[in-house]
């Protein structure tokens, strides 16, 4: 741009002026010394013809129809069109998921309530999926990675708009996972056993792969040369696992040599042979006789454990009660519940090389001949309310951080998307009745989609979205109490200065005790139903009802 | 003649009509509405914002906000013009937000003295140019420059309106759209000297 010094003659109209009186835009005393003006001055009288001219000009270069309007805006989405569109996708799916119930589900859910499995265990059986990921043969990888396609389009589709600026981060981290997915190491061969009675692999015999067994009860007598996943009432092995045992029993019994680790989710388990790795269990009473080892390391969420065996490194436990009476290798660290009743021992035969830690409600009974290599590090923890302890503080300073992190790249990345989401969390009605069903529905939609084997993609990606809403919905829940505090707003700073102020008094709110969880709970729940009403808007509603080469207008009534 | 911001095919009575059944709900009063100004919407848009992508989702955006917005509309102003702000704005916003504007403060715009012209040169240079030629040479100008002449001579706004959409104080308007036309000849200039590839570099999409 030009910033010479200006050469308007002194005595003529100059260009401003000139432009706001061909505009209409000058003081009437202005425009009649305007006048005035040009009535004597020829070459005044030329640059105001010269800029209508240019005025002209510009109307026509700006209105003329030069280029045909998109498809996208000639035909947006129709109402009509969309709707049967959905009806037979809907349709499609849900004729699907009755023939998936009827194929797979039914059957399973038999041998399930056989082997003495309520359906509070299917979460445990969508963990024990996930955990045996790498035993699905190559065609259900295929199938899976072809479910998260599906899934990442949709999710594409559905909030292009707003993640335009990241469309290429997303595409970019889409093709990653699937091709991470795609070039996972190939599966191994891998036998899959469904039985109502009893599966057993007899002394003598080895079977040279990884198994997957479906059953009442399993006794491996002979030899497993593979990872071996037990779903049902009990397993024995009484022989050898070389690989990792994965346990969703009621007992499990290991008189044997397991080469792996094992890992359980069950009501009992008696290790009385020998694990050369590792243990960790989820179980109601653990038990490590005397004579029995573990080569690694033993991590217990228990209720009641003996322990008269030996671990060849660190015991960690939670547990209720329970008694250490044999040799660890490495150190121990054992939390008892703060509410536990029971008393946690260590016995006369206890032998510990590593430090002892001991955190809970009531002190250890340690029996003065226990060998310990230090002395125990003992700290007792009463029940106190959450709002007198400080560390309740420094908990929910850290939970409002990462709400308010995760709620600025909300921000930063679709601001829009933020306060669409906000302005629905304030119809409160309907957020919160489909946030219920968001809720509720949300995991038993990834569990059937589990279940059904061809959806465990969908299924697993499904569980850990609800689990990011249980903990992040809550962000627009708190952008919309900012906005009833202190005002609504669409520009990106204030909206993460209302996140902050919501976030803050929806964690003040939870520190009151009884009324602090349904705070929280109905931040998360409100906040899920705005994303189901948001996400049910981009579906639902078109733009336009009917498209652009539909009759010409009607008159108007 | 298309365009001129003005609904395709649609009496001021009629659109009158057409928008109170659209507020009361009516779908057909609505799609009726999005058939006449589709057209010109886009256009403003593809007159505003740097590339035909950003141009097509922003006037889906911008009939989403009318739709939604449609019952703050007042009946007792014209349609047209409140199409066009609320069009303005999201534009505006939008390229605000990518922080790509350039063009001056407004302080500048004040105090910045103007070159005044030779009558007999810009008469020959406006003579010498066609529409698709000035859109090229629009097309490079600051954001604020090129916004303020599409405002002006695309959608017709008063000089208020402009100020609003702007967030510019009223009697810096008429600076702001001089200033404008200022670019303009120089691009203007600039691309009769420049290979025409240069030159449509970014409005020849």
């Amino acid at each position: 741009m030009n910033a010479t010094t200006p050469v308007i003659p002194s005595n003529h109209v100059d260009e401003v002026t000139g432009l706001l009186y061909i505009e209409g835009q000058l003081e009437p005393a202005s425009a009649r010394g305007v006048v005035a003006h040009l009535e004597r001055c020829p070459a005044c009288r030329r640059l105001l013809d010269t800029l209508k001219r240019e005025s002209l000009l510009l109307r026509e270069a700006l209105t003329e129809a030069d280029e045909p309007l998109p498809a996208r805006l000639l035909a947006p989405r129709l109402a009509e069109g969309v709707s049967w569109a959905w009806l037979t996708a809907l349709g499609l799916a849900a004729a699907g998921l009755y023939a998936f119930w009827n194929i797979y589900v039914g059957p399973w859910m038999e041998t399930l309530d056989q082997s003495g499995f309520g359906g509070q265990f299917i979460f445990t059986w969508l963990l024990f999926n996930g955990a045996s990921w790498k035993g699905w043969n190559d065609m259900l990888q295929w199938v899976i990675v072809g479910s998260l396609v599906i899934l990442a389009t949709v999710l594409l589709f559905l909030f292009r708009r707003n993640l335009r600026r990241l469309t290429s981060i997303s595409v970019f981290l889409a093709v990653a996972l699937l091709l991470s997915l795609g070039f996972a190491p190939p599966a191994q061969a891998t036998e899959f056993v469904k039985t109502r009675s009893t599966y057993e692999v007899p002394a003598g015999q080895t079977v040279r792969n990884d198994l997957f067994i479906f059953g009442n009860s399993a006794h491996i007598d002979g030899t497993l040369d593979g990872d071996l996943f037990f779903f049902g009432h009990s397993l024995t092995v009484d022989g050898q696992v070389t690989g990792d045992v994965f346990a969703f029993a009621d007992s499990v019994r290991i008189k044997g040599k397991v080469g792996g680790n094992v890992r359980t989710f069950n009501q009992s388990i008696s290790i009385e042979g020998d694990v050369a790795r590792s243990v960790m269990s989820f179980v109601n009473h653990f038990e490590l006789p005397a004579g029995a080892t573990v080569g690694g390391s033993a991590t217990l969420f228990v209720e009641d454990m003996q322990i008269e065996g030996r671990l060849g490194r660190d015991l960690c436990a939670f547990a209720g009660e329970g008694k250490l009476d044999g040799r660890v290798g490495g150190e121990v660290r054992l939390y008892q519940d703060r509410h536990a009743r029971g008393v946690i021992s260590v016995g006369s035969r206890a032998d510990v090389a590593g430090d002892f830690h001991y955190r809970g409600p009531t002190a250890p009974d340690v029996s003065s001949n226990a060998k310990l290599a230090s002395a125990p590090h003992v700290e007792i923890v009463h029940e106190v309310p959450d709002y007198l302890r400080s560390y309740s503080y420094w908990y929910n300073a850290m939970i409002w951080g990462m709400a308010f992190v995760i709620g600025l790249l909300f921000i930063s990345v679709a601001p829009g998307f933020v306060q669409q989401a906000s302005r629905e969390v304030s119809r409160i009605g309907a957020p919160l009745g489909l946030g219920l069903v968001a809720f509720l529905g949300l995991p038993i939609a990834a569990v059937v989609a589990c279940v059904t084997v061809v959806g465990l993609g969908v299924g697993i990606s499904a569980f850990f979205l609800w689990v990011f809403l249980l903990c992040f919905a809550q962000v627009f829940t708190a952008v919309w109490l900012g906005e009833t505090l202190m005002g609504t707003t669409s520009e990106a700073w204030p909206m993460t200065g209302r996140l902050a102020l919501g976030l803050l008094v929806l964690r003040l709110g939870a520190l009151i005790p009884v009324i602090g969880f349904w705070v929280r709970f109905i931040a998360c729940v409100l906040g899920m139903g705005a994303l189901v009403l948001l996400i049910f808007r981009r579906v639902q509603r078109p733009i336009v009802p009917s498209p652009m080469a539909a009759a010409p207008a009607a008159p108007a009534a | 003649m298309m365009g001129r911001g003005k609904p395709e095919g649609m009496g001021g009575e009629d659109l009158a009509v057409t928008v109170a059944r659209a507020r009361a709900g009516d779908r057909e009063a609505w799609g009726e509405l999005y058939r006449q100004f589709a057209g010109p919407l886009f256009r403003f848009c593809r007159r505003v914002l740097p590339t035909r992508e950003d141009a097509e989702d922003a006037a889906m955006d911008v009939f989403v906000k009318l739709r939604g917005k449609l019952g703050q509309y007042d009946p007792e102003r014209p349609f047209t013009a409140w199409l066009y702000k609320v069009a303005a704005n999201h534009c505006w916003d939008l390229l605000r937000r990518r922080k790509i504007r350039q063009d001056l403060e407004t302080e500048e715009a004040e105090t910045l003295p103007l070159e005044h012209p030779d009558p007999g040169q810009l008469d020959q240079m406006i003579s010498e140019q066609t529409s698709g030629g000035v859109r090229q040479a629009l097309s490079r100008l600051s954001d604020r420059a090129r916004m303020a002449l599409v405002l002006r001579y695309y959608a017709e706004m008063s000089y208020d309106e402009i100020a609003e959409a702007l967030g510019l104080r009223r009697a810096f308007v008429g600076v702001v759209l001089l200033r404008a036309r200022h670019e303009l000849r120089q691009a203007l200039a600039q691309g009769a000297d420049a290979p025409p590839e240069a030159a449509g570099a970014r409005g020849g999409r």
